[in-house]
């Protein structure tokens, strides 16, 4: 009974196959070929020449709710810059700075270098690639060249603190009050100490988290645990 | 009330009698007694009616005597302040989890704001260490104190009260002591709380915690800016748990956990406002609830970036 229906299906595979095959054999043949035997690229447009026009600057993001920087010049050390830069003259090529700057730049894998956002004029002043000059309390429109999206978080209070209050003017951190621009990952640190426990019990065992209903079953080593054995812990939370 | 003129004799007996009732009574308020309270403030505090029954006076003369308790249990004048929930404002709050890294800060100036009691484990903030890619609740643990943090694997969880919007706290209190304020916010009314603890079993969330025993605040640590539903002092014996500290957040400012965190993490508004940051993260940031399965509608979100 069942052979003779297995013959059939298979039968009724073999000319959808050979259908398959033959539109592919005529979907290549359409295709032009070209002497070195590659297929045309698209027709792309060509590239426009560059504008004479300024690039156009950011302008921010639409129904963003107005915000404040908090100031963080008072806080910076060497600031402002022109007390040692004005009497330098800017060296542009890329080299180790000496103290007080210091030596190593840990951001952008190398790609980026102190002139790539300082403003080499003006060195009171940031600059964004279009050549804008921004003040130190607007670095953020430095740091969203390459960070748009956090920077649109930080624009709508997604990202960073507002500080405060949370009525009212919306006052907000910059980016570098957390991030130090020059190695701006966050390192570990200590924690606060854990909550207090009281006198004479230990804490909860970590991962110990239910005194086991049948001491005699150990869900962990499948070995029966003899009653009389379980741990100190689960004897203090009994007592 | 209409006054009356009454008869002369009968009127100069009672005057007599409410003369030397009136001396007793002055001699009585004037002594501590009852635990150092006067009989004044004894009787008062004995009478006292529920927060929500209170007329104005009644609640002034109530502050009163939670400002003249506090003096004498720490030596401190506190202000405490009945500041009324605003118009058009429902409180709720969210937290980056990519961004929490278990410093354990808010902690600390949650039990400094809300003049919780030290050395005990009355702290509503609770962050849980949890493995990276779980949520497994009962794999947390809440006492890890490495050298440093964030640990690598883990990542922490911060667990407060959620201030859901249908709380079953409420529904198990036997005497109407905690309810939900027009801002959203669960209060207790700490002198009505009969320190059942009904409402800790019915919290899904571990949020309410129990008076053991009488708070210990060092005196130079207390908060001197008290709200009467919020950080006023506490007696033993009664329930407490976060009130998005209402002595801050009815003013506008931002509460003491927000405040304190230093990665940012904690986002406070108002839900009402369109244009608030916590709405931002509604309307874009993945979001989720704790438990959200158990309908008690949680004001409080957990968000990655």
């Amino acid at each position: 009974m069942r052979q003779p229906q297995r013959q059939r299906r298979s039968i009724a595979i073999v000319p959808g196959v050979l259908l398959a095959i033959a539109f592919a054999l005529a979907a290549v043949a359409e295709l032009p070929e070209r002497e070195d035997g590659h297929r045309p690229l698209r027709a792309n447009p060509p590239a426009e020449s560059p504008s004479a026009e300024p690039a156009e600057s950011f302008t921010g993001y639409p129904g963003a709710p107005d915000l404040t920087v908090v100031s963080r010049l008072d806080k910076l050390t060497w600031h402002p810059c022109s007390n040692c830069h004005s009497a330098m003259p800017t060296n542009p090529e890329r080299r180790e700075l000496m103290a007080p700057h210091q030596a190593a730049l840990d951001h952008g894998d190398g790609r980026i270098w102190c002139l790539d956002c300082h403003a080499p004029e003006s060195r009171d002043q940031l600059a964004t690639l279009a050549g804008e000059r921004v003040s130190f309390d607007q670095a953020d429109r430095v740091c969203a060249q390459c960070h748009a999206d956090v920077h649109q978080d930080w624009t709508f209070g997604v990202h960073g603190k507002r500080v405060g209050r949370w009525q009212g003017p919306r006052e907000i951190y910059s980016c570098a009050h957390c991030h130090d621009p020059h190695d701006p990952g966050l390192r570990p640190r200590a924690p606060e100490p854990p909550p207090p426990v009281r006198a004479g019990l230990d804490p909860m065992p970590h991962h110990g988290h239910h005194t086991p209903l049948y001491p005699w079953f150990s869900e962990e080593s499948a070995e029966p645990v003899q009653p009389g054995q379980e741990s100190k812990n689960e004897e203090d939370a009994a007592g | 009330m209409k006054k009356t003129q009454p008869d002369k004799d009968i009127n100069s007996g009672r005057r007599r009698f409410l003369g030397t009732a009136g001396a007793a009574f002055t001699v009585a308020s004037a002594r501590p007694a009852w635990g150092g309270s006067t009989l004044m403030d004894a009787m008062g505090s004995f009478f006292q009616d529920h927060y929500q029954r209170m007329s104005a006076e009644e609640i002034a003369d109530a502050i009163g005597r939670i400002e003249r308790r506090a003096q004498r249990r720490y030596g401190v004048d506190i202000t405490c302040k009945d500041v009324k929930p605003q118009d058009n404002v429902v409180f709720g709050y969210a937290l980056n989890i990519s961004k929490c890294k278990g410093y354990r800060d808010c902690v600390s100036a949650c039990v400094r704001e809300n003049n919780q009691d030290r050395g005990s484990q009355m702290q509503y903030i609770r962050v849980l260490e949890m493995d990276s890619g779980s949520r497994n609740l009962e794999r947390s643990e809440h006492y890890y104190d490495p050298e440093t943090v964030p640990v690598e694997g883990k990542y922490y969880l911060p667990v407060q009260c959620m201030q859901c919007d249908d709380p079953p706290c409420v529904k198990a209190c036997p005497v109407n002591a905690t309810w939900m304020e027009p801002d959203g916010v669960t209060v207790i009314d700490y002198d009505w709380c009969i320190g059942c603890r009904y409402c800790m079993t019915a919290c899904p969330y571990w949020a309410r915690h129990f008076n053991w025993r009488e708070p210990e605040i060092p005196a130079e640590e207390i908060n001197p800016d008290t709200h009467y539903l919020g950080n006023r002092p506490r007696p033993r014996g009664v329930v407490e748990k976060c009130h998005f500290c209402l002595q801050r957040t009815r003013v506008g400012r931002q509460p003491a956990c927000q405040e304190a965190c230093p990665t940012g993490a904690r986002i406070f508004g108002n839900l009402l406002d369109p244009n608030s940051e916590i709405r931002r993260v509604l309307a874009t940031k993945q979001v989720f609830r704790l438990k959200e399965d158990l309908g008690t509608e949680p004001k409080f979100w957990y968000f990655t970036d």
